[in-house]
This record gives C-alpha cells, sequence and structure tokens, in this order.
C-alpha cells in the first residue's frame, strides 16, 4: 500500500465512467466530477475495493444547467415556509445522508420532542424555523424553546445543536447573539454540545453534492435546458410557451410605466439570471419570427401586456430583482414543464420581452 | 394594431395592410376578386394576411371614408 502525506486529497477518477479503487468508507468524499480521497492521518491510502459507477454522478454541468438549477433552488427558499420548508430540508439531508439521517414526524401528544432532524453520524438535532414572516424576537424565542425543549429527551444523544432557518441573506444580529449565549451557557455545564446554524449557503452546499437525478427530483424539474439545447429551439417549442402564457391572464391590472430601455447589470440581476437570459438571448431572434409570421397579429402585443402587468404586480409587492426574475420565469411555465426543449423556449420568450423593454427597468434614459 | 407596436411589426399593421387594399382598389373590385388580389401580392415572401385580418383592414377603410361598397363592389371614395 502506497503512503501519501497525511490528509491530502488525491483525484483517483473522473466521470463518466467507472472507477474500481480502494477506499476507507469513512474518509472518501466525491465532487460532482471527480472522486477525490483524503488520506487518513497515517497517510495510508484507503483500504477498500468497490466498483464506483459513476453513470448516475453528476456530469460536468454547463454555466447554463448550473444557473438554472441555482436559480430553481432561490425560488425554493424563496416560496417555501413552515413544514414544507421543513420536509424540503429533511429531502436534501436524506438524499445526501442516506442511512445516516433521520426524518421526524411528530407522534400523537409527545409531538416531536423539538428535534426536526437526526444525523446520527455527527450527532446533530436539526430545529428548523421558516415563518411566513420573520420576526427576530419570535426567531429568538424559537431557538430558546426548540433548544431548552430538546434537551431534557436527547441530551446524551448529540453533541450539536443547528438551527436552520430560510433568510437567503444571513441571520440578524439579535438572533446570532441568542445562539451565542445559549451555547456560552451550556458549555459551562456540558462542554461537548456546540450550538450552530445552518442556513441557504450550508442547504445549497448540500443540495449541489447530489447528482442531477437526485437534484431535479428534489427541486421538481425536468432537466435543466444547455446551449446545445438552445440552439435546437425553434417555432414549434415557442408556439407552445406563448399559448400557454396567453392563458394566463394578469392577477391585477396596474398602471403601467412606460417601458424604457433597460440592461441586466443596471437591474441588478444575479449572475445566475443573467446566465439564463443571456442564453435565451440567442433565440430570441426565433421568438420575433415566430410572433412576425403568426397568423394571430395581436399575439405579441397580448403577451407583452399580460407580462408587464405581472412584472408591475411583482414589483409593487417590494420583491428583488432576482426574486422577480424568479417569479416571471415561473409564470412563463418555467420549471413545470419538464421537456428541456420546453425550458429552453422559455428562456428566449423571457429574453425577448426583456430586450424590448418589456419587463424590468431601464439603465438611463426613456426609450 | 392600426399602428405598429414592438411586436406588431409595420407589414402587419391596419395602416399597412390598408394602404396595400387601397392601392389595389385603383379600380372597383368585388371583395372575392381584391382577396385574390391581395394573395398574389403577398405570395412573394411576405407575410400572409388572414381573411380575417383582410376584413378588418377593410372595416378600417371603410371607417375612415377611404372606401365604399355598392352592388357589391368595392371602390375607392374620391374626396
Amino acid at each position: 500500500m502506497a503512503l501519501y502525506p497525511a490528509n491530502c486529497m488525491i483525484l483517483v477518477g473522473t466521470c463518466p465512467g467507472q472507477v474500481r479503487t480502494t477506499f476507507d468508507l469513512q474518509v472518501f468524499k466525491y465532487t460532482s466530477s471527480s472522486i477525490l480521497l483524503e488520506t487518513a492521518l497515517d497517510g495510508t491510502y484507503p483500504r477498500f475495493d468497490i466498483p464506483i459507477p459513476l453513470d448516475g454522478w453528476s456530469r460536468q454541468l454547463d454555466k447554463l444547467e448550473r444557473a438554472y438549477y441555482e436559480m430553481a433552488l432561490k425560488v425554493k427558499f424563496h416560496e417555501l415556509r413552515g413544514n414544507a420548508f421543513q420536509d424540503f430540508f429533511s429531502d436534501v439531508m436524506e438524499k445526501n445522508h442516506f442511512g445516516d439521517f433521520t426524518r421526524v414526524c411528530p407522534w400523537g401528544s409527545s409531538g416531536d420532542m423539538k428535534n426536526d432532524g437526526y444525523l446520527r453520524s455527527e450527532q446533530t438535532i436539526f430545529g428548523v424555523y421558516a415563518p411566513e414572516r420573520w420576526v427576530d424576537a419570535a426567531a429568538q424565542q424559537k431557538v430558546e424553546e426548540d433548544f431548552r425543549g430538546a434537551l431534557p429527551h436527547w441530551r446524551g444523544y448529540f453533541t450539536v445543536w443547528a438551527f436552520v432557518h430560510n433568510r437567503m441573506n444571513g441571520l440578524p444580529a439579535p438572533v446570532l447573539l441568542k445562539l451565542n449565549e445559549l451555547e456560552a451557557q451550556w458549555k459551562l455545564e456540558d462542554s461537548g454540545v456546540r450550538i450552530t446554524s445552518w442556513g441557504y449557503p450550508e442547504l445549497r452546499a448540500k443540495v449541489f453534492r447530489l447528482d442531477e437525478n437526485d437534484l431535479t427530483a428534489l427541486l421538481g424539474l425536468g432537466k435543466a435546458p444547455s446551449y446545445p439545447a438552445m440552439s435546437k429551439v425553434g417555432y414549434a417549442e415557442i408556439a407552445v410557451i406563448l399559448k400557454g402564457i396567453e392563458g394566463n391572464p394578469p392577477r391585477r391590472v396596474t398602471r403601467i410605466p412606460p417601458p424604457t430601455s433597460d440592461k441586466i447589470k443596471a437591474n441588478q440581476l444575479s449572475s445566475d439570471a443573467e446566465t439564463m437570459l443571456l442564453a435565451g438571448m440567442r433565440k430570441s431572434k426565433a421568438v420575433e419570427g415566430f410572433l412576425r409570421s403568426f397568423h394571430d397579429v395581436t399575439l405579441g402585443d397580448r403577451i407583452a401586456s399580460t407580462f408587464k402587468s405581472e412584472y408591475s404586480r411583482l414589483k409593487s409587492d417590494g420583491l428583488g430583482p432576482d426574486a422577480i426574475f424568479a417569479a416571471l420565469w415561473r409564470f412563463a411555465g418555467g420549471t413545470a414543464r419538464g421537456s428541456v426543449s420546453d425550458e429552453s423556449a422559455v428562456l428566449a420568450v423571457l429574453a425577448y420581452l426583456f430586450e424590448r423593454c418589456e419587463i424590468f427597468e431601464s439603465a438611463g434614459e426613456d426609450g | 394594431m392600426i399602428l405598429p407596436t414592438k411586436h406588431l411589426y409595420e407589414n402587419r399593421a391596419l395602416l399597412t395592410s390598408g394602404s396595400e387594399l387601397l392601392e389595389l382598389l385603383s379600380v372597383p373590385r368585388t371583395m372575392s376578386n381584391l382577396w385574390n388580389a391581395v394573395k398574389c401580392s403577398r405570395s412573394d415572401g411576405n407575410p400572409i394576411l388572414t381573411y380575417d385580418w383582410f376584413v378588418l383592414s377593410l372595416d378600417f377603410l371603410y371607417s375612415i371614408g377611404a372606401i365604399d361598397m355598392s352592388d357589391g363592389v368595392l371602390r375607392r371614395v374620391r374626396s
């Protein structure tokens, strides 16, 4: 057996394909496109010889596919609350830690005993909190109640208590302070207990460890559109999308501000939204060509009017640029169709409307 | 509909299709004759004018007093 520097990472294979290697299950890690093995502390290479099928694991996603899944995850995080968020968290953990993570459900008068999930190998108990509306005082109270409530039942079975929340832009300082105070207090009584928090970055890291099949199942999607798929978008796919949009009436008629010429950066859209729009722009000419030749000459104006109304409604609701983009994407049928060609056509339609200033704001003068 | 918009291109607006019909009515025509003439003039690859848009264009021309119809024949109104 060869010796390597202790705790170093060794690349032993890349997908697609199959790799036979030796490894110790407890030290092995993998990325989406390769297998990296971490050596043991004494520098020895792993011991078992097991074939590793790589077909089901994530091949290297192109930039558009990655942006698509990132946007879909943001949509989930933005929309899920309460039990739905807890179920999503449990799904993520079960797929990542099969056989190791246990989902906990309330049981009769015992309830869930303040345990929203248990990761046995890391002796971690999770408390999940995803309210409809975040209030710092309520969150602080939730932290205190869940941690203290878990202790009588689970003390001795956990060394880490993790507060899982649905805030995308970080934990408010008062809540972080409460977590630190609790940890400091309980370290006096039980030095082995650690308190931590998990938010969007932590769950995102877990989600993108999954292979593509698990990823699409988790996010409730079909396969992401890729750059090659975008090149195949034609009138047939665009017609399906536009007819679907036509059937979605605006939810409220509002005063529509005059359209202005706009640029992606001026709207502070994320790199994921930018990637999706730029990919869609490759086929926005096809949308224009379709509308030029479609027998119903007013379809383009009706589609634009529908989207402008929806955009105004979303903006008046106080949503940020990415949240608006994600909502318009779903409004156009994105994430609900399941076929790569349809998803690609949705991007083309969004990009067409974006270029013609029907959605989002201008960078400077009115057009 | 009458004027071009961002999504209704100039060659499909009523103003454009109306002017096309007006030119074809340099001589009085029946509806069928005019419709055939339009189809021929658009057979060179221009976007197809559907029959309902053809009728709407005639409605537009009639509403602005540019054409008239009598005894089944359409003709320009001389101002």
